[in-house]
């Protein structure tokens, strides 16, 4: 299988490319989509071209319209993927995505269904400051209805936004600001990747760390670190946040008996407590250590970069928390 | 009623002991007189005798510990009765008297076993899953040391508290993972299952042997090649500066051959039986010294040692017995062992035993042995080639006794108790079939003791 | 009272048939008689939950629906008994729903305020006030994508104008240029408070052709009138003309839910609007035209009597919905764990 590195951005793109190619239903709404703009952060740039304004339909800003407008279209036939472009807005748009969205077909007794797919983005990293940088998952976690997919790789990007697209359940699909620049491996071939599948992105054996999105990251580099020091860390990516394969993160805690779980999003209530709370109920007896969270401080994002960059979860602070788990410190 | 084993006072002045090795094991019998411990002070090591019959209920103090005059070494319980559920041990004064049973919140740090550990107060401190190995390995939390931080108790805590675990019913393997474990010297004690009924799998000692390696390579700071570095000497001085000596010239000069003879030990059980129905502690080994004594009257060529130019045959016979103690092999002799009887040579034996262990062996009592017998049957050994012990010729090796199938007369098949006899002599002073026969002696009334009532 | 009591007699409108016409007339006497049963059931603790009820208010949906085909859709509201009855809901199942019934429209799991039949092109009620402004011109635009000749009319209140959902509706509407035709049916109060605070000094139909969209208001009594502004506006956008508005200015006879006495409507005012019930007065034009007998209306009471006390019957009668679909319907795709169906 021929594989090409290229960026999450364009990993991105080939998908909700080739998904509108596939699927006529299949169109996108949002602000600044079109060319030559392209989106702001390049996703959708040269869509418009070939697919035309109609399906890369620019709209004003109207989080609450747009966003309701993408139910609507969805309930009546066709596959709407609505960009977000900060998921700080989501908070304009909350009617139309937790009680609409989400909860049509529980109410009308599974009579209808909502293809709709919301993209966005969060993230510090920019100064880009607190309206601009938030991590919201842990909110439409909680709705049920909703979908959660948060992919930290372009490989993961592609596989898991395709079949976001092909679901018939409304998706929260959340990329990352600093991950759009970020490259690796997609094969040439298409490919999807199912929902509710974790990903082990490192095997180890003194200690797992579950992290999301770009935290994966940092959890990645934090494990080279480690390595150096004889200490084995296993990563385990989720990949979707709702279904969670709280599976993998079982067999994996069964492995290493300790768990640091750690994401950029204010630890308080995030989604990692559910990850914590699940384990605690799952895997309690091949826990040895104290369950970690390396998360955000509850705290909004600051504007100052170096007073933002001290409170991003990095490689330092996962590697630090697993040392002293792994010493018997904790 | 549960009743308290204390530590006695032996000594006048003796205000602490150490417990040097429990001879009785929790959950076993125990008669009254019976050594269930052997405690050292500043002079001796002396066993503690049971006051009263009973079953060893609970170990307090394990080897090692040094605890004062008085302090609760165990309790234990009249036959056929069990600790009430939820009875903690008594705190360390009321050892004397024996504890209430009482309902108590059990979980609380004990003082007497919390000696090694930094019992913290309060609810106790253990991860889950240290709970869990202790709930399968059938670990008493209470009495583990934990090397977590405040001394939490972790898991490999409860896998050490374990060791040496009989693999419990709950904490049981595949074959292959048994058979595996085996193969790499792993104790299935210490390996967390991953099966679903709680079983050991194959995955699981891999895993373990895996992180074995791991945390052997992590471990240590690199160090570079070499040989092995001294970790402990011991000085060759005393009884065994006098062993290694001994034992040296014995395989230098004497030219050993050791003969093995299969016997069946029936009779010599039955004979041991006999004398417990009558109420007489008899040992193998006092029976044996009676057999070997009349053998060595029968085979005077045996009784002798070398002299200058020439074999002296000797004209009594004086039997030593191989004793393991603390300092070191020692062999106390049984005098004129010919001319006592059986129940005389044991009450002998055990008194010469009991003085060499306690250090109390006089002088005479460990010399001018013509003949030894050394028994290493209680330690699982069969047959084996022992040391001369010169300047005698013959020494009798007696390995344990072992049920076997044997063919008997008509091709028949039984199951027979056998023993194992090895007679190493010194080629010297005696011949093979003269050594042979005297072997062949010792056999006969092993298998037949009755016949030495015939005998002088 | 005579026929003739109410000024010159009219011909019978051209644009509706007889059939039609009695048709809506029943359709309301089914309304009304729909919602005083549900307060009656409610009163009597036999159903449960929230009723918003739209008493007064029936010539505004059966008028709409009456310019409808089967295949266009409607978006509703909390107070939304008339809509769904007017587009074609059965009142059997929409009893069962009340009683929480497994043949209720939802299965009992949406319950007054949040009904839907998507067969009949109804897509759901919502309890967010000016929750499906937003969601409506995305139907709308489903509907120009698609190329169907369908319309939305998406029923609101007078109280959601003042939501920004409201105004992104209208403006997204007309910058699409989709077949959407918004129904304000403004019956004065927005809960407990009345139209003049809700906005200030607001012509509605005025403030609303701002953004292009045609927009009339008209008398919300008069099923008549009511009928007519909307099929202009279906007409319109069927053809391709975009969207349209119309404002109904109607009433509600009864409080803001069942249980509230509507302290805050003042008696004479009530008093007024009752004598403009419009079900008496396409009553009244009916027997002028020579369609309806005093015998006929009498009958056809009785009729719809017997039909909701059929109706309530079935409901009674049909098992509750079976507990575990408590926990299904989340998703077409897993449970309500995650786990794959």
């Amino acid at each position: 299988m021929a594989t090409r590195i290229i960026t999450y951005r364009d990993a991105l793109r080939e998908a909700l490319r080739e998904e509108m190619r596939r699927d006529e239903r299949v169109f996108l709404m949002g602000e600044d989509i079109a060319d030559p703009f392209g989106s702001a952060y390049k996703v959708t740039l040269g869509l418009s071209p070939e697919f035309g304004l109609e399906r890369v339909r620019q709209t004003p800003i109207s989080e609450l319209g747009f966003v309701g407008a993408g139910v609507g279209a969805a309930l009546t036939g066709m596959r709407p993927v609505v960009e977000l472009m900060y998921i700080d807005f989501s908070t304009l748009a909350m009617d139309q995505i937790v009680n609409q969205a989400a909860k049509i077909r529980y109410m009308s007794g599974g009579q209808a269904k909502v293809p709709l797919v919301i993209r966005t983005q969060g993230g510090m990293g920019r100064s880009s400051a607190a309206h601009h940088a938030q991590s919201l998952e842990a909110w439409f976690v909680h709705v049920p209805g909703l979908l959660v997919a948060m992919p930290s790789t372009p490989y993961d990007a592609k596989g898991l936004l395709k079949t976001a697209i092909r679901l018939d359940d409304p998706v929260i699909f959340i990329e990352h600001k600093l991950l759009y620049n970020t490259e690796g491996p997609v094969p040439e071939e298409e490919y999807t990747i199912p929902f509710g599948v974790a990903d082990v992105k490192r095997e180890g054996t003194d200690c797992t760390v579950v992290a999301t999105s770009r935290t994966v990251l940092m959890a990645l580099k934090a494990a080279e670190i480690l390595e150096k020091e004889g200490i084995s860390v296993e990563v385990v990516d989720p990949r979707t946040l709702f279904p969670l394969d709280i599976e993998t993160i079982v067999q994996s805690v069964k492995k290493t008996s300790r768990l640091v779980v750690a994401h950029e999003a204010p630890e308080r209530c995030g989604f990692g407590a559910e990850v914590v709370a699940q384990i605690a109920e799952k895997a309690f007896a091949y826990l040895d250590a104290p369950i970690q969270r390396v998360c955000g401080p509850s705290v909004p994002a600051p504007f100052a970069r170096h007073l933002e960059n001290s409170i991003i979860v990095d490689e330092q602070k996962i590697a630090d928390r697993v040392r002293r788990l792994v010493r018997g410190e904790l | 009623m549960p009743f308290t084993i204390a530590m006695p006072q032996l000594g006048l002045t003796m205000e602490k002991g150490t417990v040097v090795r429990w001879l009785v094991a929790e959950g076993q019998p125990f008669a009254r007189g019976q050594a269930l411990l052997e405690v050292e002070t500043d002079k001796a090591v002396v066993p503690v005798e049971a006051p009263a019959e009973g079953t060893l209920a609970r170990v307090l103090v394990p080897a090692g510990q040094t605890v004062p005059v008085g302090a609760a070494l165990a309790v234990a319980v009249a036959p056929g009765e069990h600790l009430p559920s939820g009875w903690t041990p008594p705190a360390a004064k009321e050892a004397e008297a024996p504890p209430r049973a009482q309902a108590e919140a059990p979980v609380q740090a004990p003082a007497p076993a919390a000696e090694a550990a930094q019992a913290p107060s309060g609810p106790l401190q253990a991860t889950w899953k240290a709970r869990a190995l202790a709930r399968q390995l059938g670990v008493d939390l209470r009495r583990v040391a934990g090397s977590g931080p405040g001394g939490r108790i972790q898991a490999e805590d409860v896998v050490k508290a374990a060791a040496p675990a009989p693999v419990r019913a709950e904490a049981r393997a595949t074959p292959t993972a048994a058979r595996l474990a085996a193969a790499l010297g792993l104790d299935l004690a210490g390996i967390a299952p991953s099966g679903a009924d709680g079983r050991i799998v194959e995955a699981d000692v891999l895993r373990e042997a895996a992180a074995l390696i791991r945390r052997a390579q992590a471990g240590a700071p690199a160090a570079p090649p070499g040989p092995a570095g001294v970790a402990r000497r011991i000085p060759l001085a005393g009884v065994r500066g006098i062993t290694s000596a001994r034992m040296a010239e014995s395989a230098r000069t004497t030219a050993r051959v050791t003969m093995f003879r299969e016997v069946d030990a029936s009779g010599l059980v039955s004979l041991r039986e006999l004398f417990k129905g009558q109420g007489l502690q008899v040992s193998y080994n006092d029976i044996l010294v009676r057999i070997c004594a009349v053998a060595l009257r029968e085979h005077p060529e045996a009784n002798a040692r070398l002299g200058e130019g020439e074999v002296e045959v000797l004209d009594r016979v004086h039997i030593g017995l191989a004793v393991d103690t603390e300092r070191g092999l020692l062999v106390p002799v049984i005098h004129d062992a010919d001319r006592l009887t059986i129940p005389e040579i044991a009450a002998r034996s055990a008194a010469l035993i009991e003085a060499a262990r306690a250090g109390r062996s006089r002088p005479d009592d460990l010399t001018g042995g013509t003949f030894t017998i050394t028994n290493l049957g209680m330690l699982g050994v069969e047959g084996f080639t022992p040391v001369i012990n010169l300047p005698e010729c013959c020494i009798l090796g007696v390995g344990r006794i072992v049920r076997k199938p044997v063919a008997l007369e008509g091709d028949q098949v039984a199951v027979r108790p056998m023993l194992t006899l090895s007679l190493a002599f010194d080629h010297r002073v005696l011949d093979g079939a003269p050594a042979a026969r005297f072997l062949g002696r010792i056999a006969e009334l092993v298998e037949n003791p009755l016949r030495l009532l015939a005998a002088g | 009272m005579s026929d003739k009591a109410q000024g010159a007699p009219e011909a019978p409108p051209e644009d509706l048939t007889r059939d039609q016409l009695l048709a809506m007339y029943r359709r309301m006497r089914l309304i009304r008689a729909f919602e005083d049963k549900t307060k009656a059931l409610f009163e009597a603790g036999e159903i449960f939950g929230f009723y918003h009820l739209s008493q007064g208010q029936e010539a505004v949906p059966v008028g709409t629906c009456a310019a409808l085909r089967p295949d266009d859709y409607i978006t509703s509201t909390h107070r939304g008994h008339g809509d769904v009855i007017a587009k074609g809901c059965d009142v059997r199942y929409m009893f069962a729903e009340l009683y929480g019934r497994a043949t209720g429209y939802c299965k009992g799991k949406g319950g007054s305020m949040h009904i839907a039949d998507f067969s009949q092109g109804i897509i759901g009620a919502t309890g967010i006030v000016g929750g499906s402004l937003p969601t409506a011109p995305g139907i709308a635009l489903s509907i120009k994508m698609r190329g169907t000749d369908q319309v939305v009319v998406c029923f609101f209140g007078d109280g959601a104008t003042a939501g920004g959902g409201f105004h992104e509706a209208l403006n997204l509407s007309s910058l699409w240029q989709v077949p959407i035709i918004f129904v304000c049916q403004n019956n004065q109060y927005a809960l407990s408070l009345p139209w003049e605070q809700t906005a200030y000094k607001c012509d509605l139909a005025r403030r609303v052709s701002t953004y292009h969209i045609p927009a009339e208001c008209v008398d919300g009594m008069d099923v008549l009138a009511v009928y007519r502004a909307v099929k202009k506006a279906v007409d319109r956008a069927r053809a391709g003309g975009g969207p349209g508005f119309v404002e109904a200015k109607t009433y509600r006879f009864l409080g803001h839910y069942v249980g509230d006495p509507g302290l805050y409507m003042p008696p004479e005012e009530r008093e007024e609007w009752r004598k403009r019930d419009a079900i008496q007065k396409l009553g009244r034009q009916l027997r002028q035209w020579g369609i309806l007998t005093d015998e006929e209306d009498e009958q056809m009471g009785l009729e719809i009597a017997r039909e909701l006390e059929e109706a309530v019957e079935f409901a009674r009668q049909s098992p509750l919905t079976d507990v575990r679909e408590a926990l299904t319907d989340v998703y077409v795709h897993f449970d309500y764990l995650g786990n794959p169906l």
